[in-house]
């Protein structure tokens, strides 16, 4: 993933980045840290093709994205696992049918999604709830249904907003070595924390956005800013 | 297609819920239309088995008071001369019985009809294919036979030829203007999906569904609805149909076409199912697609 001189501003507003520049080398693993407002759903969203920088250019798996079609958005998508802040859980379907979304979307044999998708969902303690609709769970359960969900098909790339947020610490030290684990198999990770602890506890490098910039503020052994 | 598993929650969709219903009208006009159409063919087809291959001789009463014998030797001396004319394969007169009969729908059944001069009719059959100059036979035979007209079925089988291609044209014109009255409401239901399911759709697509993907499930939920409307409109269709064909019996008309020999036309009342089913699978696939891109 290469960011060169991107900017993003919506529409006629404020600019939230400018002059953008850093790579992260497959593989890695990032905390993105900053004040809230700073921009680091924003970025997310640049990278999960949700908007486009208004300035600048983006490759993604060394695919320029400034030319791809709704085709190959899609397609990319499906190498990377996103945790939204607000989870983004279909409210008509079960816990276990929102986790089996992407292996079914991506064509993915039915007896193969139903016994994968339960074993994920025992993993992160949700054993007794897997046909539960995401109403009747608490927002730390809902919490890691998204992030199930996120990581069911072992993503290349896995992007994460605040993805402890809702969650005691216990869980959320559980979920990092859950995320460490994809990332010892080989998925790059990125996620945006206000977690202190965690972020001191788990010691990746940490990108930080300050004045509409990025500042690497950890040993950067596998990135470039 | 009919129990596929569906990642919208479609089947809440307000809009959806009219969707079999307005089908189910629309089918049952384009099943009357072409029920109306099959019957006229049926209708048409009947009669012109009767007129092909066939003219009519008339023996025009004498207007000085000519005796019943006379007209007897007179219609004897047009079959003889008709049974002559080399291609003619039978020349028979019509009963005066039958002929009372075909005017009783318009001059009653009391004494007119006695009263009136009727003319002496002759049933003639042609060889199937035989190349005739009929101008030429009706005038030596009333060279021959005085008071003899032919009548020449031809103008009266183009004029039903006319009235065949008539109704056709407005069945045509029914069932297109019942298609695209379908398309339109597909569109309008689609439409409503999309905007409805925007944040579902949304997520759908961050998780990597090709439009495709989207579209088929939308396909699905129209498919369903469309075919079940459609089924519906048909067997109210054919409800209609068997109970015009029994009042139509009981009236004792002889209008009616025998229902059991044109039974693989009745098969075309089916047809709006599948019809249907293609128009919506195709519509709701474009509708989605296109939108799907506009809002990218």
């Amino acid at each position: 993933m290469r960011f060169q001189r991107v900017g993003l501003r919506y529409g006629n507003g404020p600019e939230i980045f400018r002059d953008l520049n850093f790579t992260l080398a497959p593989g890695s693993f990032h905390f993105l840290v900053g004040p809230s407002g700073a921009g680091k759903s924003s970025l997310l969203k640049l990278l999960y093709l949700a908007i486009r920088p208004s300035a600048g250019t983006f490759s993604l798996f060394g695919r320029d994205v400034a030319g791809l079609d709704r085709e190959e958005i899609a397609m990319l998508r499906r190498r990377m696992g996103v945790v939204f802040q607000d989870f983004r859980l279909l409210d008509h379907l079960s816990a276990l049918d929102n986790v089996a979304l992407p292996l079914r979307v991506a064509g993915a044999r039915e007896e193969q999604v139903r016994s994968h998708v339960a074993e994920l969902l025992s993993w992160v303690g949700l054993a007794d709830h897997i046909h539960a609709p995401p109403a009747t769970l608490s927002g730390g359960q809902q919490q890691r249904v998204a992030i199930a969900r996120a990581v069911i098909t072992r993503p290349s790339l896995l992007l994460a907003d605040e993805p402890t947020g809702n969650v005691d610490d216990a869980i959320a030290v559980r979920l990092m070595y859950l995320f460490d684990e994809l990332n010892k198999i080989g998925t790059t990770v990125l996620i945006a924390t206000h977690n202190e602890s965690l972020v001191q506890r788990f010691r990746h490098p940490q990108l930080r956005i300050e004045n509409r910039g990025l500042r690497l503020t950890a040993p950067a052994s596998r990135v470039t800013a | 297609m009919f129990f596929r598993r569906s990642d919208l929650p479609l089947d809440r969709d307000p809009a959806g819920g009219f969707l079999p219903w307005i089908v189910g009208f629309m089918v049952y006009l384009a099943a009357m239309a072409l029920a109306g159409a099959v019957f006229a063919n049926g209708l048409i087809d009947r009669w012109r088995s009767d007129l092909t291959d066939a003219v009519t001789v008339q023996i025009l009463p004498n207007a000085e008071g000519e005796t019943t014998q006379d007209q007897a030797a007179r219609v004897a001396a047009a079959v003889k001369f008709l049974t002559d004319v080399p291609g003619i394969t039978s020349a028979a007169p019509v009963a005066h019985e039958e002929i009372v009969r075909l005017l009783e729908p318009w001059l009653g059944s009391g004494n007119i009809i006695d009263d009136l001069p009727l003319p002496a009719l002759i049933a003639v059959h042609l060889q199937p294919d035989a190349a005739f100059n009929l101008p030429e036979i009706k005038r030596r035979l009333a060279e021959a036979v005085p008071g003899a007209v032919l009548e020449d079925h031809k103008p009266w089988l183009a004029d039903l030829a006319r009235l065949a291609r008539g109704i056709e044209a407005l069945t045509l014109l029914t069932l297109v203007l019942v298609a695209v009255a379908s398309i339109l409401i597909i569109v309008f239901v689609s439409r409503s999906a999309l905007a409805q399911h925007q944040e579902v759709i949304q997520v759908l697509s961050l998780i990597g569904a090709r439009d495709a993907y989207i579209a088929g499930q939308l396909q699905a939920y129209a498919f369903r609805l469309a075919t079940l409307g459609a089924a519906l409109g048909v067997a109210l269709a054919i409800a209609t149909i068997f109970a015009a064909a029994k009042l139509l019996g009981e009236a004792e008309t002889n209008l009616m076409p025998e229902l059991g020999s044109l039974s693989w036309r009745w098969l075309l009342l089916i047809l709006p199912i599948p019809a249907a089913g293609v128009i919506a699978v195709a519509t709701t696939r474009l509708t989605v697609l296109t939108q799907l891109r506009r809002t990218a």
